[in-house]
């Protein structure tokens, strides 16, 4: 799968994957930030507002009713934390011109209103209208609040804040309360222009457009203004400096164990690969030790998977369990993290997870939403690889890279949220 | 050994996707979708799901299946003479599940490589399953477990309930893994009776989708399976009574703001119009509840409701629209859900709301394409019900506004909605 990557003006960078195969042209635009209370915070309110009303579309009535007359084209806002990166994301997804019913530029016409939207938003007075800021302010306040009610989601936010204490990685994407009260319709404001006139853009596009029309309609619908363009650091734990344990009551019938791991100092590329095949082994492949051993063999619960940051270095793993099995279900993770670490990986659990991660790669441009992701995680990690590189990558892996990749792994802090014991 | 007795192409104009459709002398019915993906998509689906619970005789003898029974069964049916199925995907770089939904029940892979390896595997495991008594008890457990992750879903729970209003105590309005108390009755004689009177071939279908070539499909499937005998027993539907069976239900759990779940009874979709009444509903719930009309605008700057999400969905003989999210009150909100219903079926829709409505939902349609999971789950599942998924963009480019509004006036009525909501634990106490 082969991209183009250029310039679009200072600070804006473009990356194109050509393809013909899809039904839709899809395009990302993000802002990077790095990650603070007050970005995270702001962002999100942002995210909330922008989609209010623009210039042309002044009300959200609107602004929908022009997405959807233009085959609905999907247009979100959203922020995503990757390490201690935040960005502001604005994606748009659209029917390609060959299908429309009368002949209409679909592409255009979407650029035309995410161009709206991130560069004239409605600002009557200069300043985003204080109604709708005030609303989105009390949605996000309801939003954050009812984030318990899902209950391993939970668990798992709250396992991360305590394991990263002052790190900035313990600030979840959403931000928080306190940080929301202080803002108003000036401050939300100044913090937009700012992010939009100087923080580093990568765009990201997969659909039917060789790059030089490409370039042409971006400026036209989206007048970027140059910028600096350096990616924010990140801090990474070598290794946990002593086990935390934490336990937490909570009015539901299913405990929720998650372990949170340090998986080593910054990574070089070959270990990213490591790790990937580690993963599949010990966690994320349907034959993972953690899925034949704790639920099928020990039939300890009904989902025992790991999720990881990379970048971070940080891994976890979570299990809805019978908060009496607690004890149990602790040992037979740690037990299976043992079994990797001590090279205890059979020639088919080894080449499974290869097959598996060979797949997934293969797989990403099947899906135009998955490129953009991709190459825009790609491009956060500091290095740009093609699936195909990362195939031959993964080819050329040996089985003692996994293991001395699993050995960096220590244990952080043991989470419970505990249910209603039976 | 089986041969096929009978190809047929279909050819979209529209959206330029074209299928296979291959009879086999043993009864299976596959289709392939032939996609031009670097994945290939296999599903093998039976047409058989949670809500499916009664099967009768020609003689007139019934077999009754205990709630759950169906996702037990697909938890199980991994296990073969030859070791779990899972491990035998994984050497051949297939990524393999299987779901049960209230109408059906499938087993699928996707893989980028060895595509008859996991083909294989995927038939051996569903026709020759080998269920051992223990491996029923430990399952279990993990089942369970699954039910209670539920069990804690605020949004899960909400939707129950509303299905309960409307259907009552009905597999339609069960949760498909049943309850704690149903799945510890599970046995494994009832797992295989159950396997043997529905898991039939003449009562399933292989759907494939990605760069797959007929003649070589064909050649490799061939030998896969053996006869099928004609089945013995058909499935009962169960009818749902016109009327609700109750317009509200609440319960308490630990939620921040009430969650709500308002549902809306249709009649049993038409057995020759169905899927153009299914454009229909899409269209009008759009129209009256999604994020271009009035009533969302306003209610939401109101602060009526803090998230608002509109749907329809079939299973079997029942058909409702639902609205579901979450508000400070939902009564209120389900008040003026009714009163805008009724205003505006005595009023109509406008006409141009109505052309962006209907374009939105064609774009929506031709994106399905997209993805080789959805083509094949979606076109499994209109063929369960005698439909054909290609034969959509054209109903949705086709459908009018008298046509819309004679759905509305005649599915929608007022008197038969209910709301279900989730209140916050405090104030079970005030």
């Amino acid at each position: 799968m082969n991209y183009i990557r250029t310039e679009i003006c200072p600070g804006v960078k473009l990356t194109c994957v050509n393809s013909d195969k899809h039904k839709t042209d899809v395009m990302f635009i993000n802002f990077i930030l790095p990650l603070t209370a007050v970005g995270a915070t702001s962002l999100t309110l942002l995210s909330k507002v922008l989609v209010r009303g623009t210039a042309s579309y002044p009300d959200f009535r609107a602004l929908a009713t022009a997405c959807e007359d233009n085959y609905s084209c999907g247009i979100d806002v959203f922020t995503v934390k990757k390490g201690e990166t935040l960005t502001l994301s604005f994606s748009v997804s659209c029917l390609k011109n060959k299908y429309a019913l009368n002949g209409e530029d679909i592409f255009t016409q979407s650029l035309r209103i995410l161009g709206e939207i991130i560069f004239s938003p409605y600002m009557p007075g200069g300043c985003f209208f204080n109604d709708y800021v005030n609303r989105e302010k009390d949605a996000m306040r309801e939003q954050i609040l009812s984030l318990a009610n899902n209950k391993p989601a939970y668990a798992m936010r709250r396992a991360i804040s305590l394991m990263c204490g002052n790190e900035p990685y313990a600030i979840p994407a959403y931000g928080d309360l306190d940080t929301l009260e202080k803002l108003d319709n000036e401050r939300l404001t100044q913090i937009f222009k700012t992010v939009t006139a100087s923080s580093p853009v990568e765009i990201i596009f997969t659909g039917d457009y060789e790059i030089a029309p490409l370039i042409e309609k971006i400026n036209y619908c989206l007048p970027f203004s140059q910028r600096k363009y350096a990616l924010p650091g990140v801090l990474v734990a070598e290794k946990a400096a002593e086990i935390k344990t934490y336990t937490e009551k909570a009015d539901a019938s299913q405990s929720t164990l998650v372990l949170g791991f340090r998986t080593g100092g910054k990574p070089a590329e070959e270990d990213f690969t490591a790790f990937t095949v580690f993963n599949e082994i010990y966690a994320q492949s349907p034959i993972s030790k953690l899925y034949m051993n704790v639920r099928e063999r020990l039939s300890l619960c009904y989902y025992c998977n790991s999720l990881s940051d990379r970048l971070k270095g940080i891994m976890t793993v979570s299990a809805g369990i019978d908060g009496n099995t607690y004890a149990k279900a602790k040992k037979a993770i740690l037990k299976e993290l043992e079994a990797v670490k001590k090279g205890n990986i059979t020639d088919n659990e080894y080449k499974s997870a290869v097959r598996s991660a060979v797949s997934a790669y293969r797989e990403i441009d099947d899906l135009p939403g998955q490129i953009c992701s991709y190459y825009f995680s790609r491009i956060i990690q500091g290095g740009i690889f093609t699936p195909e590189e990362e195939i031959e990558r993964l080819n050329a892996l040996t089985v003692e890279q996994v293991v001395n990749t699993a050995n960096n792994i220590t244990l952080d802090t043991v989470f419970l949220l505990e249910g209603m014991l039976e | 050994m089986v041969t096929q007795v009978e190809i047929c192409e279909k050819q979209s104009s529209r959206t330029g996707e074209k299928y296979t459709k291959i009879l086999f002398d043993n009864g299976l019915t596959a289709f392939i979708i032939h996609k031009n993906h670097t994945s290939a998509y296999a599903t093998l689906a039976v047409n058989f799901g949670s809500c499916d619970t009664k099967y009768a005789s020609a003689d007139g003898k019934i077999k009754s299946f205990p709630p759950g029974t169906a996702h037990f069964l697909e938890h199980r049916m991994f296990e073969t003479k030859e070791g779990d199925a899972m491990e035998r995907y994984a050497l051949f770089g297939g990524d393999a599940n299987a779901y049960t939904a209230g109408d059906r029940t499938c087993y699928y892979y996707i893989s980028s490589d060895m595509f008859y390896e996991n083909l294989r595997v995927l038939i051996d495991h569903v026709t020759n399953a080998h269920i051992t008594k223990k491996s029923v008890e430990k399952e279990k457990a993990v089942i369970i477990q699954e039910i209670k992750m539920y069990d804690d879903n605020p949004y899960w729970v909400v939707r129950y309930n509303m299905m309960k209003c409307l259907y009552g105590e009905s597999p339609i309005s069960e949760d498909p893994a049943g309850s704690v108390e149903s799945v510890k009755n599970i046995s494994r004689e009832i797992l295989e009776d159950c396997r043997r009177t529905v898991y039939n071939l003449h009562n399933m279908a292989l759907c494939v989708c990605g760069n797959i070539e007929t003649d070589s499909f064909i050649a490799q499937v061939n030998d896969l399976f053996s006869a099928a005998p004609e089945a013995e027993y058909w499935r009962v539907d169960d009818i749902p009574d016109a009327k609700i069976v109750s317009a509200y239900f609440q319960e308490h759990m630990d939620v921040s703001l009430p969650v709500y779940s308002v549902g809306i009874k249709l009649c049993a979709p038409s057995e020759t119009e169905g899927t153009k009444e299914f454009a229909a509903v899409e269209i009008i719930m759009n129209l009256l509840f999604g994020k271009s009309a009035a009533f969302y605008s306003e209610n939401y700057e109101a602060g009526i409701f803090e998230r608002l999400s509109c749907g329809y969905q079939t299973m079997r003989k029942a058909f409702f629209a639902e609205i579901y999210g979450s508000a400070r009150n939902p009564a209120v909100l389900f008040d003026k859900v009714k009163e805008h219903i009724k205003k505006v079926k005595a009023v109509g829709f406008d006409a141009r709301d109505f052309e962006t409505a209907k374009k939105s939902l064609y774009a929506d349609t031709i994106c399905e394409y997209d993805s080789v999971e959805n083509i094949a789950d979606t076109f499994v599942s209109y063929y369960f019900e005698n439909d054909d998924m290609f034969d959509y963009p054209d109903i949705v480019a086709n459908i009018t506004l008298e046509y819309t509004e004679e759905c509305l006036k005649r599915l929608f009525d007022c008197d038969n909605i209910c709301l279900s909501v989730i209140l916050p634990k405090k104030e079970e106490h005030s």
